[in-house]
């Protein structure tokens, strides 16, 4: 038995439940928050979403079939939870979801929870202006440094695809920055 | 050439790849900032907030297993005493009503005899089989042991 498979019993097992997900919110707490931060730009948003994704793994633990990694398997609830948390408050704003994610970009100056230099704020509006996905890939390879196959992993997507969509979103951000610069 | 001064440090064993790793993870939550900020304390507070929701969500898990296993309960035994009092009337090959009224008919029947008759219109009532069957007489009585 893997060392995860051992994690994932004790969190399944009710006598074990509460000590093994205690483990698990402090070991992961940080890394999901900033993956749902900077899709969602906004802590507060980002708070809601985190708490979320915890109380959906707490929940759906039982279900996990271990057919990935757990930490995949988190990541890729955080994902849905941001995707679906965007497509609401848009849609409650009566704006498209690029039109959302583009409004809390462009107000970061004022945004008390970001303190970016000028140059880290032209980047972030111009991550803002890519389509979801790219933007999503984006983040996880440029600014998580994470490897394509976990991303492929977390986002159901092939690596050829993901491969495609950074270069797309390297090569706009690249064009817009030298236009803006 | 070889240093002849041997290095008296050592490290534990796979040392050097876990400090990669840890570096890996601190460089990432570095990155991960970029630019955002948290309220102070904020990761502290999270895990509490955390905490607080799942043992709700675990308490209520609890009770609605408790509460399941009181439904099935109830339910075996309603079906219990449903199955005690409607199968010895669906077993009865005549219908609820006419064995009610049978009963009441024998009992109306019993009543009457017994207030209007005395012991000898009764017996003059039965057949004389009915009577000898009724009145048998032995004048050596035999028990069992």
């Amino acid at each position: 038995m893997t060392p995860q498979s051992l994690f994932v019993k004790a969190l399944k097992h009710p006598d074990s439940r509460d000590e093994a997900f205690t483990r698990l919110v402090s070991e992961y707490k940080e890394r999901l928050y900033w993956h749902i931060r900077k899709i969602v730009i906004d802590h507060d948003d980002a708070n809601d979403v985190v708490q979320n994704t915890f109380i959906k793994v707490h929940i759906n633990i039982e279900n996990f079939k271990e057919n990935s990694s757990l930490y995949t398997w988190m990541y890729r609830i955080a994902s849905n939870e941001s995707l679906n948390f965007i497509k609401s408050k848009a849609s409650k704003m009566g704006l498209k979801n690029q039109e959302w994610i583009e409004s809390l970009a462009d107000g970061l100056l004022a945004d008390p929870y970001f303190d970016g230099d000028e140059a880290a704020i032209i980047l972030q509006k111009q991550v803002a202006r890519l389509p979801e996905k790219q933007r999503i890939v984006f983040n996880m390879r440029y600014f998580d440094r994470m490897n394509y196959e976990s991303i492929s992993e977390i986002l159901g997507t092939s690596i050829g695809a993901l491969k495609s969509s950074f270069h797309h979103a390297v090569k706009k951000i690249k064009i817009r920055l030298s236009d803006e610069i | 050439m070889k240093s002849k001064k041997k290095n008296p440090f050592k490290v534990p064993k796979g040392y050097f790849n876990s400090l990669e790793k840890s570096l890996l993870k601190k460089n990432q939550v570095n990155l991960n900032a970029s630019g955002y900020k948290t309220p102070k304390n904020y990761f502290n507070e999270l895990e509490k907030e955390i905490f607080k929701k799942t043992s709700k969500i675990s308490k209520l898990k609890n009770s609605k297993i408790l509460k399941r296993f009181l439904l099935t309960f109830s339910g075996i035994a309603a079906s219990i005493i449903m199955f005690y009092i409607i199968i010895p009337y669906s077993i009865s090959p005549y219908p609820l009503a006419i064995q009610e009224k049978e009963e009441v008919f024998e009992d109306f029947i019993e009543t009457y005899y017994l207030e209007d008759f005395e012991s000898y219109e009764i017996f003059s009532m039965l057949e004389e089989n009915e009577i000898q069957t009724r009145f048998v007489y032995t004048s050596n009585p035999q028990y069992e042991n």
